[in-house]
């Protein structure tokens, strides 16, 4: 206990209770811990080091009744959950089994899942009514699915014909070599003629422009 | 003070060994309770009770010996001193009312009691009639056990400082103490 700023002589006769290396002679400490000097004097020193002993003195009772809790704290945090943590996650799984046993849960889940699969498969493959389709669209946009493309109409609207007829010349027909004088236009002149394409065959019958074509 | 053991006692507690925690506990705990009932009474069982539970959390990570545990054990606990006074010195002060002012009128003084009897209640009562910032090193030198420099690097203040607060604060005390020895 020496320094610049105090005196190595002036703190000769404190009583530190577990002082190391160095800081006063072993038996000026022993001395102040054994209590007051027999001859009756007292500078106060040594009531202090009754004092300092009394500060550092093992702990009684009542500074361990805490023991057990501190114990149960440590093994909460040992395992890796805190008591608040424990409590938490015991409340969202009592509410999370007992939300999952309702039966009538799972099956509004169930009844959504088939729901949404099935509006998502028909309005991908276009089978749905438009409102629906839109309504559908629209719904399962934010789920990433993307609304088909309309097709484009491959004739302006000003042209003529029928929606058939459109058809008929989207698909090429109008291009099919000229009927031969006298002769019928044979299947094997377009691809689709020659699956025997009913609609073809409509469109074919609807528009004017195929009316050399003869009705089979 | 565990000594040589500590390691293994240290060891063991980071491993998950509650008799080892509790060795821990057992040997800090009194020690701990004296200095905050010293500086921060009100609260000192719930920062005792903080303090050790922000212990366990840090206990894994922790590396030292049984001094640098003492010091991180009570500079954790000084934290909550110091967060406690500054919520003391935002709350708005009530009077004090009559009848009080006169039970403590008639309180006897807490040097006279540890005159009286020197038990570690008493101690730490007349330890904590030294300014704070005294009172507290001395309780981080004399109950932590904590060198001259390690109370430093606790409180913040040069070594220098610390003996120099050290030494008026047992002067203080040892002056009150023989005062009241030769007041009849």
């Amino acid at each position: 206990m020496s320094g610049p700023d105090v005196p190595p002589d002036e703190m000769v006769n404190f009583p530190w209770p577990g002082e190391r290396a160095g800081a006063m002679p072993t038996q000026d400490l022993q001395a102040l811990l054994n209590g007051p000097s027999s001859s009756g004097e007292d500078d106060g020193w040594a009531t202090l080091a009754g004092l300092l002993r009394a500060v550092a003195a093992p702990g009684r009772a009542e500074e361990l009744a805490g023991l057990a809790a501190a114990v149960a704290v440590f093994r909460h945090e040992r395992d890796g959950i805190s008591p608040v943590h424990r409590r938490d996650e015991a409340r969202r799984t009592t509410m999370l089994s007992t939300f999952m046993s309702s039966r009538t849960t799972v099956a509004a889940f169930a009844a959504a899942a088939v729901g949404v699969s099935a509006t998502a498969a028909a309005a991908c493959t276009g089978a749905l009514p438009e409102p629906i389709k839109r309504t559908a669209y629209r719904i399962l946009g934010a789920s990433g699915l993307q609304q088909a493309q309309p097709v484009p109409d491959p004739l302006p609207t000003n042209s003529a014909g029928s929606a058939p007829a459109r058809l008929h010349r989207a698909v090429g027909f109008d291009r099919l070599p000229p009927a031969r004088p006298g002769g019928r236009r044979t299947r094997e002149g377009h691809p689709l003629l020659r699956h025997g394409d009913g609609q073809a065959r409509q469109a074919r019958q609807a528009d004017q422009g195929a009316a050399a074509l003869p009705p089979e | 003070m565990i000594g040589e053991s500590f390691d293994g006692v240290l060891a063991g507690a980071q491993d998950g060994d509650e008799m080892a925690f509790a060795c821990l506990w057992r040997e800090t705990n009194p020690l701990l309770l004296r200095f905050l009932r010293t500086l921060a009474r009100p609260v000192a069982e719930d920062a005792a009770a903080e303090t050790w539970v922000q212990v366990v959390r840090g206990l894994g990570s922790f590396r030292g010996n049984e001094i640098q545990f003492r010091a991180w054990l009570f500079t954790i606990a000084r934290n909550k001193v110091v967060d406690w006074r500054r919520a003391q010195a935002r709350r708005p002060v009530a009077p004090l009312d009559d009848e009080v002012a006169e039970s403590l009128l008639t309180t006897r003084d807490a040097a006279e009691a540890a005159l009286e009897e020197l038990s570690t209640e008493s101690a730490l009562a007349l330890i904590a009639t030294l300014p704070p910032a005294t009172a507290e090193v001395v309780l981080l030198r004399v109950v932590a056990d904590l060198d001259v420099a390690t109370v430093a690097a606790t409180v913040g203040r040069s070594p220098g400082a610390v003996r120099v607060a050290v030494h008026r604060g047992l002067r203080r005390l040892a002056d009150s103490l023989r005062r009241e020895r030769v007041t009849p």
